[in-house]
């Protein structure tokens, strides 16, 4: 069953280890400029957000491709770049609505997400598990358990033994 | 007969949801067998935070007895005393 | 060159001009970074003849360590002074950020400020554009002012801004520069850079950092983040910070309480980590590369102590907590937030005002001498109050406060005819700095003699944090230190907290430990002064993978020896001596009154012996002065010549023949 990268922004700290380990992973060095995934902070308000490509199921950055440069990873569902037939013209980056694919400042041509072929690095290393690559029935189920939960407890409490 | 209080700080506050609670017992009560009880009423995580595979105390694992690290764990508990899941302590 | 930057900034602020000087590859491979560049450059280049902390020629060095920007657990930045407005003598702060990694990826490895500015300025790093700014309309703001201002002029989010509050721009002594609320504690540099006129540095760098062994690198990131993870007090920290120590020295008994008389708390259990946990903590963030997240985001709705902010630590929660006699956990973590938006340090604070109430307890001091405020233990209103008027050097009170403790002593003392001495007793400090973290009679004879030679004076960071956590049977159960040296530790039966013997092994080791952390800038809570993971090994795995170069753990030890002799001989041409190595006076006379460790107190005679000892396994005189041969064997013939030219090392030459030892 497929797995989707799956983002909880509540439990990102605001780290950025994943911006680390992804540069190193793609690119050999240390820098988020060339980091597939950001996290986004609000320090003041205590707010982290970390924004990657969603993998689309209509995905806007192959319709508005003019050398029809991306393609769908057939075993993860990765939508790749061909970084060949890329002219760099980042039409992708202008159409997409979460700031998905970044730009290699070197090359000048679109980088994206690819899911390290199945074993996302930012999820190996995210300890807070605001980043998790999952199944998606599970991954549905995730937001609906931590819900659940929290309403269990007040169920709990409130709870009184009917009478007999 | 005797009733002991038992107090959770951090870590084991997150496992128990309790900052503390009594125990009674009626005859005797080793820590041991306090360990055990509690282990029987708390999630896996209890035991895995204080026990190791062969059941002994984990070197982190500071139960304190009225203020003192324990050192065996057969030793009696006394009426009235407060035992504390706690660490050893670091500074910071 | 992998790994560095590859320049030292160096910023004449008198004349306005920026020099890029290029980083010479056996500085770094002798210093690291971080705090060893700053140590070595303030020897070099510091005259010590000033004594004015405030002169134009003392000088900022700030640092990050050499693996910030270029591996995980590595964030934090070294700010060191040459004269701490604080301590009179040299001093630094180390604080984890985010602003280090922006200033590698620029290219930088350091920003040295020297002179002074005639206006207010910022200095913005933009990559390979650096200019020094005019920052008028900067004046007066608060930290978290100033960071969203220059954001916002700089035109990109991602830059990261260190600056002073109102605190440093006054010159208030305990001063100290932050990002956000990571603050480079202690020593009160932030004065300084007041004094400079220096108000901000903002920096961003998009160049990242080449790895010399990508492979290597990604190899050591899997195995040290597993071992991280796996640390005896990685839930502990990860989930509630260090005001979690708080929750263990109490039930230890060994909570510093009432300015370190160490008597009774009502219902301490409201500032325990838990209460912290449960009422006001919002979620943990965390700094640059780290999977600890030991800072809680914190938010007080309602009432009068209505507040937000990170970063409340231990020293907050005890220092304005139990030591000051009160245990308001809301109002807190609005002194909190209060202190990190003026940009003053809490460990000096609390022990300043708590020193305050100590001497009001005993009838020295009096609303006369404190323009009205009732400084009683447990009063917050009276606590903000004196914060902020010390902030602003406002009124007589607040600004003789504003100048450090010792001063106001020695008014109160000239005022009211009291012998300076006895007012100075109350105060728990070594070389002018007060006490941090636990205390010296309960926390090992080891953490006792470290505490003591700090070089940036009484300090839990610098060496031995607590000798409790040897208390294990297997050399295995001890973390992040090389397995020979746990093993020589429990055959030298350091686990007894309370033995003097042998100890000057354990606190050698653990300072030049230290150094080598604080150089890499990793930080000390991912490591063995925790009792955590990631040991000297897996340090020198990271160096070797991120420079290429081919350091045992050894090497990395030898490079933190030399460093803390750097230090040590700055304070030897300051003259500080066998003298200043001492645990405060009160930890001699005075016995722990209750608790388990009820009688606690610290042997006058065996502490000599210990020093003198010390000093022996250093290679230093019976002065503490680091001899000829210790420094050349170190590659220091440079430090060796200068301290022999000032005559320092000639006079203990001297004591040594006419047989004069110890101290006076």
């Amino acid at each position: 069953m497929e797995k989707i990268l799956f983002v909880d922004p509540e439990k990102c700290t605001g780290c950025k280890v994943c911006e680390l380990v992804c540069s190193l992973e793609h690119e050999n060095e240390i820098n988020p400029t060339k980091s597939r995934i950001h996290a986004i902070s609000w320090e003041e308000e205590g707010i982290d957000v970390p924004i990657v490509c969603q993998q689309c199921e209509t995905p806007l950055c192959e319709l508005a491709c003019p050398k029809k440069a991306t393609y769908r990873d057939p075993q993860t569902g990765a939508m790749l770049i061909n970084e060949e037939e890329c002219i760099g013209c980042r039409m992708c980056i202008l159409v997409c609505p979460f700031g998905g694919p970044s730009i290699n400042p070197d090359t000048r041509k679109t980088i994206k997400c690819d899911l390290c072929q199945g074993e996302p690095k930012c999820v190996e290393f995210c300890v807070t598990k605001a980043l998790q690559y999952l199944p998606v029935s599970k991954a549905v189920l995730l937001r609906k358990r931590a819900a659940a939960q929290k309403l269990g407890e007040l169920v709990r409490t409130l709870a009184t033994p009917s009478a007999a | 007969m005797g009733k002991i209080k038992v107090k959770y700080l951090n870590i084991y506050y997150t496992i128990t949801h309790k900052k503390e609670e009594s125990v009674e017992f009626d005859e005797s009560l080793t820590l041991r067998e306090l360990i055990d009880k509690l282990c029987r009423s708390y999630k896996p995580e209890f035991r895995d935070a204080i026990l190791d595979g062969d059941n002994k105390l984990k070197p982190y694992a500071w139960i304190l007895v009225n203020g003192e690290p324990a050192k065996e764990l057969a030793m009696k508990l006394e009426d009235g005393e407060t035992i504390v899941f706690s660490l050893p302590v670091t500074g910071g | 060159m992998y790994g560095w930057g590859g320049i030292i900034l160096k910023v004449n602020l008198t004349e306005g001009k920026i020099i890029k000087e290029p980083l010479k590859p056996q500085f770094g491979k002798a210093f690291l970074g971080g705090r060893g560049f700053n140590s070595k450059i303030i020897y070099d280049d510091f005259n010590p003849a000033i004594t004015d902390p405030y002169s134009p020629e003392n000088i900022v060095a700030i640092s990050p360590g050499v693996l910030v920007g270029n591996t995980l657990s590595a964030s934090r930045i070294c700010v060191s002074t040459a004269r701490s407005p604080v301590t009179g003598w040299f001093g630094d702060g180390n604080l984890g950020s985010y602003w280090g990694g922006e200033l590698k990826w620029a290219g930088y490895d350091s920003v040295v400020f020297y002179g002074k500015s005639d206006n207010l300025v910022y200095l913005k790093i933009e990559d390979d554009r650096v200019e020094l700014k005019d920052a008028t309309h900067l004046k007066g703001k608060l930290i978290s002012e100033t960071d969203a201002i220059l954001k916002q002029e700089f035109g990109d989010p991602e830059a990261r801004v260190i600056a002073i509050g109102p605190a440093g721009e006054n010159r208030v002594a305990s001063a100290i520069p932050l990002e956000r609320h990571r603050a480079a504690g202690g020593c009160g540099t932030g004065g300084v850079l007041g004094s400079k006129n220096l108000k901000a540095i903002v920096v961003r760098g998009t160049k990242g950092s080449k790895i010399a062994k990508p492979t290597a690198l990604k190899q050591a990131f899997k195995e040290v983040h597993k071992k991280l993870l796996s640390g005896p007090y990685y839930p502990m920290f990860s989930n509630y910070g260090t005001s979690a120590l708080l929750d263990l020295f109490n039930e230890g008994g060994m909570l510093p309480t009432f300015n370190w008389q160490d008597l009774e708390v009502e219902s301490v259990e409201k500032v325990y980590s838990t209460s912290l946990k449960e009422k006001y903590s919002v979620k943990m963030v965390a700094c640059l590369g780290c999977a600890v997240h030991c800072e809680h985001y914190y938010v007080v709705k309602e009432g009068p102590y209505a507040t937000h902010g990170a970063g409340v630590e231990y020293e907050a929660t005890c220092g304005f907590g139990p030591r000051a006699g009160g245990v308001k956990l809301d109002a807190i973590l609005y002194i909190n937030t209060l202190l990190n938006d003026l940009g003053l340090d809490v460990v000096q604070t609390a022990n300043w005002l708590n020193t305050l109430r100590h001497w009001w307890q005993d009838g020295l001091i009096d609303e006369s001498d404190t323009d009205g405020l009732i400084m009683e233990w447990g009063n917050y209103e009276a606590t903000i109050e004196a914060i902020k008027r010390m902030a602003h050097r406002e009124g007589a009170f607040g600004n003789l406060l504003a100048d450090n403790i010792f001063a106001f002593a020695r008014n109160i003392a000239k005022k009211k005819g009291i012998p300076v001495e006895k007012l100075i007793r109350y105060i728990i400090q070594i070389k002018g700095m007060t006490q941090s973290s636990g205390d010296n009679r309960l926390m090992g004879m080891g953490s006792a003699l470290s505490h003591a030679t700090s070089t940036r004076g009484s300090d839990h960071l610098r060496g031995v944090n607590t000798d409790l956590w040897l208390q294990q049977k297997k050399a295995e159960d001890i973390w992040g230190i090389p397995r020979e040296m746990a093993k020589k530790f429990l055959e030298l039966g350091l686990s007894d907290p309370e033995k003097y013997e042998n100890k000057e092994v354990y606190v050698a080791f653990m300072e030049d430990y230290c150094a080598v952390v604080d150089s890499l800038g990793i930080c000390k809570r991912h490591t063995a002064w925790e009792g955590q993971g990631i040991s000297l090994e897996d340090m020198a795995e990271y160096f070797n993978a991120v420079t290429g170069l081919n350091y045992s753990w050894e090497d990395l030890r030898k490079c933190g020896t030399r460093i803390y002799n750097v230090e040590r001989a700055i304070q030897a041409r300051y003259g500080l001596r066998r003298k200043d190595d001492y645990p405060p006076a009160r930890f001699f006379e005075e016995t722990v009154p209750a608790g388990p460790r009820k009688g606690a107190i610290l042997d006058k005679q065996k502490y000599d012996e210990l020093l003198t000892k010390y000093y022996e396994h250093k290679g230093w005189t019976n002065e503490g002065i680091p001899t000829e041969e210790t420094l050349k064997e170190l590659g220091l013939e440079d430090i060796a010549n200068d301290l022999k030219k000032r005559k320092v090392i000639e006079v203990e030459k001297l004591a040594r023949k006419s047989g004069k030892y110890g101290k006076d």
